[in-house]
């Protein structure tokens, strides 16, 4: 009998661990959707919507693609033909000697080149900005890719 | 992001419509990829012209329905060995296949369409569907229009979104997390109070 209360009272306090762990979950995950949620809100869709303005103002999307939007993950084939750049610049630029150039992505080039994934995409940034000081401001026209202009205050940091 | 899907998006821009569709086919079957989180990207993607926004669409819910029915005619034509075979069969129990059945039976539309919203639920539907035999023109209706769904709502948060499809997805996925804590929370409470209620 002592063993069967002791046994529900076992119970009785596992519940409310469990329960108490679930509701700091809980109130961490409502935490870190809102601080997204505001995230999204800020940086904003890039297309008109028709509805939900209120809570997501639509973003200047005739602005210059920006470097900050640029991945580890993203191809060179990729990057060519959002900044429009020409086909053999980062090939030349960053000394790519791969046969599978433009299709292939940062990543692979730095474990290629033995560098780390940050030292490469620094590398490739750092050489679409160049070209992109050297041949000027692009007009309107070429800007209409929907990417936040760069250096503004609507390009944020990489998401986690 | 996760390296999973920083790998998937760098085949979606090196293979374009032939790996959305292999990755859409391979996380409709039962494999845990983030399929609606790669057609976000991809409808972000054909913003800067580098794919089309509708080939998108239609190249997504192909490799979904292909999932689906294959998942579907595995059982149906081989049986749970099929299952077990893949190593699958720990998951589907013959006494829940059955309980599932009845189920299935009573709303079938709203079970089988709503399932293609919740990635670790679609496979396991699709296998009872095909278990218990219901008729594949009802199957495919209720999951092709539950896949157009689901499939055009990303590809439509994608292209919105544009290069922010990021910010976006990580509320998604934590909209999820609140969803199962919530769901968690709410079962250990109620049978809380169920047992004191008991005791009383």
């Amino acid at each position: 009998m002592e063993n069967q209360e002791k046994k529900f009272k076992l119970k009785r306090v596992f519940q409310w661990i469990l329960l108490i762990l679930l509701a700091i979950i809980l109130i961490f995950a409502v935490w870190e959707m809102a601080k997204d949620f505001g995230r999204l809100r800020q940086f904003g869709p890039q297309r008109p919507i028709r509805f939900g303005r209120r809570w997501f103002p639509p973003q200047n999307t005739s602005a210059a693609p920006s470097t900050a939007e640029i991945r580890s993950w993203m191809t060179f084939r990729y990057i060519n033909t959002v900044f429009k750049l020409p086909q053999d610049y980062l090939k030349n630029s960053l000394a790519i000697d791969n046969a599978h150039y433009p299709n292939l992505s940062i990543d692979a080039l730095g474990k290629e080149q033995k560098k780390t994934s940050a030292a490469t995409l620094a590398g490739v940034v750092s050489s679409v900005q160049k070209y992109i000081s050297d041949r000027g401001p692009a007009s309107p026209a070429e800007n209409q890719s929907g990417f936040v202009a760069p250096g503004s205050s609507q390009s944020g940091p990489a998401p986690q | 992001m996760t390296n999973i899907l920083s790998t998937l998006l760098s085949y979606v821009l090196i293979y374009k419509y032939y790996s959305i569709f292999i990755i859409t086919f391979l996380g409709a079957i039962a494999l845990p990829l983030p399929s609606g989180s790669v057609v976000m990207a991809a409808a972000a993607f054909s913003i800067q012209g580098y794919l089309n926004f509708y080939l998108v669409v239609l190249v997504g819910i192909a490799g979904n329905m292909a999932g689906d029915s294959a998942g579907y005619w595995l059982v149906r034509l081989y049986g749970m060995e099929a299952v077990s075979k893949v190593g699958l069969k720990k998951f589907f129990p013959l006494e829940k296949l059955h309980a599932a059945r009845e189920q299935i039976e009573k709303h079938r539309l709203l079970t089988i369409y709503f399932s293609r919203f919740m990635t670790a639920i679609a496979p396991a539907v699709n296998i009872v569907c095909g278990f218990t035999e219901l008729p594949y023109r009802e199957f495919l209706l209720f999951e092709a229009l539950g896949e157009f769904t689901e499939v055009s709502f990303f590809a439509v948060m994608g292209y919105i979104f544009g290069s922010n499809w990021e910010y976006f997805n990580q509320v998604s996925d934590k909209f999820w997390m609140v969803v199962v804590a919530g769901v968690l929370f709410s079962l250990v409470l109620w049978r809380y109070i169920l047992r004191k209620k008991a005791k009383a």
